[in-house]
């Protein structure tokens, strides 16, 4: 898949943001199922401005989004009911009941959103609809085949009640077999003549058939824009702007926000930009690279599918391809090992980069698998070999000296400014919380590097915080 | 007890199941007899748990009463047998509740006739199509209960139960009066103490299968349930047991284990949700009391009467006036006479 595959949108928390999309409706819930990135910055732009104009409603409508929602929530999905009658198909009772009760809620819908919402959200009048499946005008939500639309029909049912008044009446056996007989015969009758009225009803429906699915798919995107609004206004999302290079100011994951309140922590907002060509990421072990790659990846696919971004300020480029070669993609069931199925990953991305020419990509800790030596050098070419392209990667590393001093540098700031011994005697006298304690004071924020690229060797003084042998440890600082 | 008061005593409630001992007990023909003598002065909701109604019994093959309703009478039944109901039909409610025969559909008959109905076959269902159709303004609620599905006439789905029993259970007079009185002194087994039932209630949230001490103690096992346990729910009991909690279904070789481990359950007192929910025969019931268990219920069942139909689709019948005479002498709740008339 060119927007990143199913496995790595999760990885990147983009199913826990749809899941936390709060659609209402059937209709919703099926456009949640599928929502496709856009390439075209004009239609993006419509559903920025579509957006916008929502969230504003949301927040000084709220009386009227509260009744819109309770209306949403009585609808059922009749998209089948529809296609069907369109298709020629003679309704029974239940489906033409679902349509009157459904087209009474759509025009409820209606006398609401047309009054909030801009014109390309307005419903059709569906009265005439209404029309045929009330002959007597009753507006009571509930429907049969009226004695209105047909005198015989009227006939036959008032001969029918005569014959039950009769049969409850009779109390001589052999009378009363002979009249259920006569009122079978009867009933049999009302059915015909039901069915006739059922085939005509249909006939006249169907040339409103266009004007219902209209409607749902009005409804479809009222439903949609809203739960994104909702989504907007709960995390405080910005809109992004749509740009040349990729830029976030303030740039949070709002997965892991949520996971961090509960521990009652903060997430430390990032600002990253980064232009055409490679940048490269290093930073300490534990540092949170990762969530930065999945956090910036998310972002950017959520930008080109149409919401809001997790950030206070974006600027964002259309982009042909989104892809992410993740730290732990090993596929057993296909019986790769790590290097093998990054290069399997390898092979898709490069396939993208020379049909699509303009896209992202995050690689974390690409080669890893591999020894080091050959691995900088896996790093090195990739970084010059997209450097020919006009896309965008970033990529996270532990190897030093693999790019020049053009190539941007972002470090995470991590524990360079801490006193390790200090932090060491802390965690000493609490030893089981040693990871939180070094979570607590890792510098989670990242700076630009300009010169003197050299990757943090942090790796020990973390491990001895967390706590090894000593004696190992030794062993290893004499190595260093 | 005259017709009037058979019927007059269904007035205070909103819902009443109809059970039956077997197939055959003469459920729909207690239904019928039910729906004629009230008309006009209730609107009666009609559903069943699972399907019931048909013309021709789908398990034994025998003929069957149809069930006839007035105008007015809503029904609830699976779509797919709105063809079958012959009443004019005005479409109140799509459920969404879903039926191997479609989703559920509740109507209103307006005008007399036969109906097929088909409800949902679970307890919540029922309990959510019961209250739709108080909802649409009727006064009674009556559920048709299928095939050993007892659990429509727990208190959670309905407020009062009728017990049909009839010929079709055995050709044995004497073994249909034993198991009938059997029967319903399950479902009037007695309630525990406030006290125990609030244990209850506590050893149930936690899980299934539980013990209460001398002292009031409770220990809750962990089992999902209590069949084919038998033999970890007798490895735990210890001495100073007194009850025995046992929420969903019991089954017989459960207490056939409690049976041959007398000495272990000496004076216990088993505690089941309610009397729907055992499944024994009136001999083991007889071998559980003389260890002797004592078997108690957390919430009791309101059964009104039980109605008898002395003959069977099999090609006999009973004396009906035996046969009622017999019920009557070994059960101490009204019985009703469901096809010969007032008793």
């Amino acid at each position: 898949m060119r927007y990143l595959d199913l496995k790595n949108r999760e990885k990147i928390g983009l199913e826990y943001l749809t899941n936390n999309l709060t659609t209402i409706s059937p209709y919703g819930n099926l456009k949640k199922r599928d929502i496709a990135p856009i390439e075209e910055p004009e239609t993006l732009e419509e559903i920025f401005d579509h957006l916008e104009f929502f969230i504003k409603i949301c927040q000084q409508n709220k009386k009227e989004i509260q009744k819109l929602d309770l209306l949403l929530m009585k609808l059922k999905n009749i998209s089948n009911i529809v296609l069907n009658l369109q298709k020629g198909k003679i309704l029974d009772e239940v489906e033409l009941f679902e349509l009157k009760i459904n087209s009474m809620i759509f025009m409820e819908i209606r006398s609401i959103s047309n009054d909030i919402f801009l014109k390309d959200f307005h419903l059709i009048d569906l009265t005439p609809i209404i029309n045929i499946l009330d002959p007597g005008f009753k507006k009571i939500p509930t429907f049969h085949i009226y004695n209105e639309y047909s005198d015989q029909l009227k006939e036959i049912r008032h001969k029918k009640a005569e014959a039950e008044k009769l049969i409850f009446s009779t109390t001589d056996n052999q009378l009363q077999i002979e009249l259920k007989e006569e009122r079978r015969k009867i009933v049999v009758l009302e059915n015909c003549e039901e069915s006739r009225v059922k085939t005509e009803i249909s006939k006249q429906l169907i040339s409103y058939t266009s004007d219902l699915l209209t409607d749902i798919d009005k409804i479809k995107n009222i439903d949609f824009t809203l739960a994104k609004a909702k989504l907007a206004l709960k995390y405080g999302a910005s809109r992004p702007k749509i740009g040349e290079h990729i830029e976030f100011i303030g740039m949070f994951n709002p997965e892991i926000l949520e996971t961090l309140k509960v521990k009652n922590q903060e997430f430390q907002k990032l600002d990253i930009l980064l232009k055409n060509g490679n940048t490269i990421l290093t930073g300490a072990n534990m540092g949170g690279k990762s969530v930065i790659l999945k956090t910036l990846t998310l972002n950017l696919i959520l930008a080109q599918m149409g919401f809001y971004v997790f950030s206070d300020y974006a600027t964002i480029p259309i982009l042909k391809f989104i892809q992410f070669l993740s730290d732990d993609i090993q596929d057993v069931s296909k019986g790769l090992s790590s290097f093998g199925a990054e290069i399997m990953k390898l092979k898709e991305i490069t396939g993208c980069l020379r049909t699509y020419d303009k896209g992202f990509i995050a690689l974390d800790e690409f080669a890893r698998g591999t020894n080091p030596s050959e691995g900088k050098k896996f790093v090195k070419g990739l970084s010059n070999y997209i450097k020919n392209f006009d896309s965008f990667s970033i990529m996270a590393t532990h190897y030093d000296g693999v790019v020049d001093d053009s190539t941007p540098h972002y470090q995470v700031v991590g524990l360079k400014n801490i006193d390790f011994d200090s932090l060491k005697r802390k965690i000493d006298l609490n030893n089981q919380n040693s990871i939180s304690l070094i979570q607590k004071h890792m510098d989670y924020s990242i700076e630009k590097i300009h010169s003197n690229f050299e990757v943090p060797k942090d790796a020990l003084n973390v491990a001895a915080l967390i706590g090894i042998d000593e004696n190992l440890k030794d062993i290893i600082k004499n190595l260093y | 007890m005259n017709t009037k008061k058979t019927i007059t005593s269904l007035f205070p409630y909103s819902s009443v199941s109809i059970i039956g001992m077997e197939k055959n007990s003469g459920k729909t023909t207690t239904l019928n007899y039910i729906l004629k003598n009230l008309k006009g002065s209730k609107i009666i909701g009609l559903t069943s748990i699972g399907r019931d109604g048909e013309d021709c019994d789908r398990v034994t093959n025998t003929h069957k009463p149809r069930i006839y309703v007035e105008k007015g009478t809503l029904v609830a039944t699976a779509k797919n047998l709105l063809c079958k109901c012959d009443i004019t039909k005005e479409i109140l409610s799509a459920t969404g509740i879903s039926t191997p025969m479609g989703e559920v559909i509740i109507m209103r008959a307006l005008s007399n006739g036969f109906v097929d109905v088909a409800g949902p076959s679970y307890n919540s269902a029922l309990i959510k199509i019961r209250d739709l159709m108080l909802n649409f303004g009727c006064d009674l609620v009556l559920i048709d209960g299928a095939l050993s599905r007892k659990g429509s006439a727990g208190n959670l789905v309905s407020e009062a139960t009728i017990l049909a029993t009839g010929a079709s259970f055995s050709p044995d007079l004497t073994k249909v009066v034993e198991e009938s009185s059997h029967n319903v002194k399950m479902l009037q087994l007695p309630s525990c103490s406030e006290k125990i039932a609030s244990l209850t209630r506590q050893i149930l949230k936690m899980g299934k299968i539980g013990f209460i001490d001398t002292e009031s103690n409770i220990e809750v096992l962990d089992l999902p349930t209590s069949l084919n346990s038998h033999r970890e729910i007798v490895d735990a009991v210890k001495s100073n047991y007194k009850y025995l909690v046992l929420g969903g279904a019991v089954s017989k070789g459960l207490i056939e284990s409690i049976v041959q481990n007398r000495e272990l359950f000496k004076s216990f007192t088993i505690i089941i949700e309610d009397g729907t929910k055992i499944f024994i025969d009136s001999n083991l019931y007889h071998k559980l009391s003389m260890i002797p268990v004592k078997l108690e219920v957390l919430d009791s069942i309101n059964l009104l009467y039980l109605t008898c139909n002395p003959s069977s689709p099999y090609g006999y019948s009973f004396d009906s006036e035996k046969f009622c005479n017999l019920l009557k002498t070994s059960i101490d709740v009204d019985v009703v006479d469901v096809v010969g008339g007032v008793l």
